[in-house]
């Protein structure tokens, strides 16, 4: 079974070639002996054309000058010519005998021209022997047609008669040749299908199975190399991923001992802060404290920044209730924009569902308000609500601060707005935002549908 | 005195935090590992965690101190900041912090955590006008002396709201979590249940001075 492909192809051809005189020879072979049983068996009429001549020439001179009665009598008696039809023209062209309707014309007496073309007609199929017949009361041509089916020898009827057989055992030998190269052929298909349905599958881990190998022909190897190369990307999904968790756990580490000495000030300044302080020494305490909670944050941005570029956040896409989630996060913004005195305007009234993960539109939502907290807490109001645009319902964050183009004693938090750009473009949500000096509009909504600022409100 | 256990295995930071609880007047017991925790989790009313210590882990410990006893407020107090870590902590924990966190904030989170599970050893609350007794789910009124009577659904609104003071709470999370079933934007159940506990306990349902409505987001009780 381990034959090449290209040698089972040649020998396929090769086969075939000598196939055919050996299956002519077997079909003639079967062809002949049936014959020759059939013929054994079977008695068949029969008229070698040369004996028929002269039994015709025989029998028309020994009924020279007898009378009309008794030659009639003689053509319709022979037993020879049973199976022949005979007829007997006088020379003036009247009809003395016919044997059958058939050869009585429509019109007596008849010319020679007639009697010619009569004569051509008949020739193909049957054969017409003539001779002059002279009675002793009247004299013509007589005629003996013989179907042609009946002349020849016993084997030549025969074998005319059953020709059929043989065209259809040699037709069948035919179909069985093309019936085998298709067989051929429809194999290396099949096997090339499979092979091409096998590779689009995947399997859990987005890779194909491996394949079985049962020939290890051509086709055979081609499946061995996918074997491998599936192998190989297999291997080296499993490096890429460890190599990944390497890295994420690296950027955990190092946030997380950032984060502890940070932690430690956090509690110094606190206990300053118990101590007597003067009001210049309070205000550093502060600034110490503000500048903590910010370079946290830039920390938190940095290592999800590092994580989302590299595409190793992990996205669980579903329908989820946006109006829920906003809700949810406000419910905890709420008390830190109350303490920074801000007027809080919450508008959710339509509930809308989209693919996206929870997680990920809550750090969005987050990361909006941290900007509005930190950028426009001057203008002391934030807008919180779903809003129609003209093509879509889209979340809507306004507030009264002096824009983003201002002057920020905390600029470089473009990482946050950053964050914000990539993870609304892998769930396929856009973020726009209009700010001017009066405050700036964040607007997030479906990609499909653009916010067109202009027409909102 | 409540007893609390914490384990923290930076000095500085384990220093502070628990010169902070016994200042707020609480017994704390500060371990720099995990090695012996078993030892002092018999006596304690509330355990607050760090992940990243010497022994067990913070997860580890935490999983088997909620199996061994469910009814033990976890609070997870960690620079581990990434979402998966959130989200791995707060399977078993009740609450997670931080660093840097703001002093104030732990206690006040200790504080919540120990009134959710019913630790805090002033068993009467003092409300404004109302003295809740929350074992025996009996409110009186201060002023008339009078007992206010609420239905099961009422006090298990009130209740919800008490134990998670300062917070807001969505319409979402409290419908889910007294009639235990997804809540149906629109649904006006709540809002009728509310209007009705408002005219039991305030004393003007109008201008509600303990059931605080924050437009569009949820209700909330100051304490």
């Amino acid at each position: 079974m381990n034959m090449k492909l290209s040698t089972k192809y040649l020998l396929h051809i090769i086969l075939s070639v000598l196939f055919f005189p050996i299956a002519f020879m077997v079909v003639n072979f079967i062809y002949y002996m049936t014959l020759t049983y059939v013929l054994n068996q079977q008695e068949h009429i029969y008229y070698e054309e040369n004996k028929l001549q002269s039994s015709w020439q025989k029998d028309i001179a020994s009924w020279k000058n007898k009378s009309t009665e008794d030659i009639i009598d003689h053509l319709r008696r022979t037993p020879d010519y049973r199976y022949s039809e005979i007829a007997w023209i006088s020379d003036q062209g009247d009809i003395l005998y016919a044997s059958s309707d058939k050869l009585k014309l429509p019109h007596e007496p008849l010319d020679v021209s007639e009697i010619i073309r009569w004569n051509e007609q008949a020739n193909h199929k049957h054969l017409v022997l003539a001779a002059y017949l002279q009675g002793s009361e009247a004299r013509g041509y007589a005629y003996l047609e013989t179907p042609r089916t009946i002349i020849g020898s016993q084997w030549e009827i025969l074998r005319d008669r059953y020709a059929h057989f043989w065209f259809i055992g040699i037709f069948f030998v035919c179909a069985l040749f093309v019936f085998s190269s298709w067989l051929f052929f429809a194999r290396i298909q099949k096997r090339l299908v499979t092979l091409q349905k096998h590779m689009q599958k995947t399997d859990h881990d987005g890779i194909p199975r491996n394949l079985d190998v049962k020939y290890e022909d051509e086709l055979g190897q081609v499946e061995h190399s996918f074997n491998k190369m599936v192998n190989e990307l297999r291997n080296s999904k499993q490096k890429e991923s460890e190599e990944a968790e390497l890295r994420r756990k690296l950027i955990a580490d190092l946030s997380h001992d950032l984060r502890t000495p940070l932690t430690v000030i956090r509690g110094h300044t606190f206990m300053l802060s118990e101590q007597p302080l003067t009001e210049k020494g309070k205000l550093s305490v502060q600034v110490i404290n503000d500048k903590v909670a910010y370079v946290g944050e830039l920390i938190d941005n940095l290592a999800s920044f590092s994580l989302l570029a590299a595409g190793k956040l992990p996205l669980n896409r579903q329908s989820i209730d946006v109006v829920k989630v906003l809700r949810s996060s406000l419910s905890a913004w709420y008390p830190i924009f109350e303490q920074d005195h801000f007027m809080v305007e919450v508008q959710l009234e339509q509930s809308m569902i989209w693919q996206a993960d929870e997680l990920w539109l809550r750090r969005i939502l987050d990361n909006v308000f941290q900007n509005v907290r930190r950028h426009a807490a001057q203008g002391r109001y934030v807008f919180v609500g779903t809003i129609n645009t003209a093509s879509g319902i889209a979340i809507a964050i306004r507030d009264h601060g002096p824009g983003i183009h201002s002057h920020s004693t905390r600029k470089g938090a473009g990482i946050g707005m950053s964050i914000i750009d990539m993870m609304c473009a892998q769930m396929e949500l856009a973020c726009t935002i209009d700010s001017h000096d009066e405050g700036t509009s964040v607007y997030i909504h479906l990609k499909s549908g653009k916010a067109e600022t202009a027409q909102i409100e | 005195m409540s007893h609390i256990l914490y384990m923290e295995d930076d000095l500085e930071i384990g220093g502070f935090v628990s010169q902070m609880l016994k200042q707020r007047g609480y017994k704390a017991v500060w371990l720099t590992s995990s090695h012996e925790y078993e030892e002092y989790v018999n006596e304690a009313d509330m355990v607050i965690l760090d992940i990243m210590m010497p022994g067990l882990d913070g997860f580890t410990v935490g999983q088997r101190l909620k199996v061994l006893n469910p009814q033990l407020p976890i609070l997870l107090l960690t620079a581990r900041t990434a979402i998966e870590d959130k989200l791995k902590g707060l399977e078993f924990a009740d609450d997670y912090m931080t660093k840097p966190f703001h002093p104030e904030e732990m206690v006040a989170r200790v504080e919540v955590l120990l009134r959710r599970f019913n630790k805090n050893e002033a068993d009467c609350l003092e409300l404004k006008h109302l003295l809740i007794y929350r074992q025996e789910k009996r409110i009186v009124n201060k002023q008339t002396e009078e007992e206010i009577f609420l239905t099961d659904k009422q006090f298990k609104i009130f209740d919800l709201l008490l134990r998670h003071p300062n917070q807001i709470l969505t319409k979402e999370q409290m419908y889910e979590n007294v009639w235990d079933q997804p809540y149906m934007e629109g649904d006006k159940t709540l809002m009728v249940h509310i209007r009705y506990l408002r005219q039991r306990i305030e004393h003007n349902p109008n201008e509600p001075e303990i059931l605080e409505t924050i437009r569009g987001i949820g209700y909330r009780i100051k304490q």
